[in-house]
C-alpha cells in the first residue's frame, strides 16, 4: 500500500507540474521554425537517496543519463548501488551490488514550440553484479500430526529453530529486460523532473547453491521466479551540446 | 498519445499487480517441508495385519504436549531439527479384566539432520537420515517402563526420512517405521 500510494503521489505532482509547464505557452500565434536542442541529461533518483534516509535497511543510490539522438530516439542509462536487508517470514537476508541498465527511451509527446517535455515507452538490458548474505533462517516445520485434529494453520510440536548462520552467497549475477514507461518535465530551465515505472523480465541468473536469489539489485524483488517491477523518481540536468532547426512541413511537401 | 497512455497505465497495473499479489508470501499447503516420521502399527502374531493402538497416547520427552490421536494404526512423529536425537514415549492402554492398564515405551531415534532451501515463504526444510540399525546399536533404541515393553519388534522401512506423504493414513507403502506388537 504505501507503495502504491507513492506511486500515486508522484504521478500527481507530475501531472500538476505538467499542466503548470503548458499554460505559459497558450496565447502564441505565429509558427516560428522550431529548434530543436540536443544533449545530455544527467540525474539522480530521488526516491532511493530519501529511502536511504528513512529506512536503516536500506543504502541505495541509482544515477540516471539519457542523451538525444534523433527527435524522438534517447539512448538511456542508469547505474546503481543497492544495499537492502529484507526480513521475510521465515528467513532474514542483505542483498549488495551494483547494476547497469543500458536502453532507449522513445518520446511520443508532440510538444509545443520550444517545450521539451517528455511521455515515453522504453527497453532497457540490466546487468547486476551483487552477493548475498543469508542473516537467518527459520526450519519450517508443519507437524499437523493428528488425523482427525482441529488445528488449523502452521503448528510446530517442537520449538521453532532459528538459525544464524551468517552465509554469504557471493559473485553472483543476473542479466534483465526491462520494459519502461515515464514521464520527463521540464520544470526550471534545463532542470527536469522525471518518473517511471519499470516491469522487469529476468533473462539468466547465477544462482547461489541451497538458496535464490531473492533481491537483486537494480531488478529488485522477485516475483514468482523471473518478474520484477521497479520505478525511479528523477532530478536531472540538461546540458545542451547542439541545435538543430526542424524542417518545416511546408518544405517536406515540395 | 492515447493510446500510448492506455499503454503506460497498463504497464502500471501489471506493475501494481505484480507488486501486491501475495502469491508467495505464504507457505502453501502441500508443499514439502520438513517431515515427520511415519510409523505404522502391526500385529506381531501376523506381521502382516495393520493394528489399531486403543486410545494412543504419545509425547516427546521433556515436552509437555502429549498427542492423542485416539484408535489408529498410523502416526507422525516429528524429529527435532536441532538436536541428534529425539526420544519419543508411546502410551499403549492395555485392556484387562480389572480394567485399563497404561504401559509406557520409549524409542529414541538417532539421525542426521540435512537442510535445504525451499522458498521464500517456507525458508528452509530439514530432512533427517536414520543412523544405521544393528544390533549392537539400535535405532530406534527401545527402552521400557516400569512395566514390561508393550512393543515387541521394531523395523525400519527406510533411513532416508525425505518424504511426509500427503495420504499417509491411506497408503500403508508410505511408512517410515513398522512396529509390531
Amino acid at each position: 500500500m504505501m507503495y502504491i500510494s507513492k506511486y500515486i503521489f508522484s504521478l500527481l505532482v507530475l501531472a500538476s507540474a505538467s499542466a503548470f509547464a503548458q499554460q505559459k505557452n497558450t496565447d502564441t500565434i505565429a509558427p516560428k521554425p522550431k529548434v530543436e536542442r540536443y544533449g545530455i541529461r544527467v540525474g539522480a533518483d530521488l526516491h532511493r537517496i530519501s529511502r536511504s534516509f528513512y529506512d536503516d535497511d536500506f543504502k541505495g543510490i541509482e544515477l540516471v543519463a539519457d542523451y538525444r539522438l534523433t527527435k524522438k530516439i534517447y539512448a538511456a542509462a542508469e547505474l546503481g548501488n543497492t544495499k537492502i536487508t529484507v526480513d521475510e517470514a521465515q528467513l532474514n537476508f542483505t542483498a549488495n551490488g551494483n547494476y547497469i541498465k543500458l536502453g532507449f527511451n522513445y518520446n511520443t509527446y508532440q510538444n509545443w514550440l520550444d517545450m521539451e517535455n517528455m511521455i515515453y515507452v522504453g527497453v532497457r538490458y540490466g546487468f547486476s553484479t551483487f552477493k548475498q548474505t543469508l542473516n537467518s533462517y527459520k526450519i519450517y516445520q508443519n507437524s499437523d500430526i493428528l488425523p482427525n485434529d482441529n488445528i488449523s494453520g502452521v503448528y510446530n510440536y517442537f520449538n521453532e529453530v532459528t538459525i544464524y548462520p551468517n552465509r554469504e552467497y557471493s559473485s553472483l549475477t543476473a542479466h534483465w529486460a526491462e520494459i519502461v514507461g515515464g514521464v520527463k518535465v521540464e520544470l526550471l530551465n534545463n532542470i527536469y523532473m522525471g518518473f517511471s515505472v519499470r516491469l522487469n523480465i529476468k533473462l539468466a541468473e547465477t544462482e547461489p547453491d541451497g538458496f535464490a536469489n531473492l533481491y537483486i539489485p537494480g531488478f529488485n524483488r522477485t516475483y514468482d521466479g523471473s518478474f520484477g517491477v521497479g520505478f525511479n523518481y528523477t532530478l536531472s540536468y540538461f546540458i545542451p551540446f547542439y541545435k538543430k532547426q526542424e524542417a518545416s512541413k511546408e518544405v517536406k511537401k515540395k | 498519445m492515447k493510446r500510448l497512455s492506455a499503454c503506460i497505465l497498463a504497464l502500471i497495473a501489471v506493475a501494481f499487480y505484480l507488486s501486491s499479489c501475495e502469491k508467495d508470501d505464504l507457505c502453501a499447503d502441500g508443499t514439502l517441508t520438513t517431515p515427520s516420521l511415519v510409523i505404522e502399527f502391526y500385529d506381531s502374531s501376523n506381521r502382516t495385519e495393520p493394528q489399531s493402538v486403543t486410545n494412543l497416547k504419545y509425547f516427546a520427552e521433556g515436552r509437555i504436549d502429549t498427542l492423542m490421536p485416539g484408535t489408529v494404526s498410523k502416526i507422525r512423529v516429528p524429529l527435532k531439527t536441532d538436536m541428534l536425537s529425539t526420544k519419543w514415549g508411546f502410551i499403549y492402554n492395555e485392556v484387562l479384566t480389572s480394567g485399563v492398564r497404561p504401559n509406557l515405551d520409549y524409542l529414541d531415534f538417532k539421525y542426521i539432520v540435512n537442510q535445504e532451501y525451499v522458498s521464500r515463504a517456507c525458508g528452509y526444510r530439514a530432512t533427517f537420515t536414520l543412523d544405521p540399525d544393528t544390533d549392537a546399536n539400535p535405532n530406534p533404541l527401545p527402552s521400557g517402563g516400569t512395566l514390561n515393553q508393550w512393543i515387541d519388534d521394531i523395523e525400519v522401512m527406510t533411513t532416508n526420512i525425505v518424504d511426509e506423504f500427503e495420504n499417509a493414513e491411506e497408503d500403508e507403502n508410505d511408512v517410515h517405521i513398522k512396529i509390531y506388537f
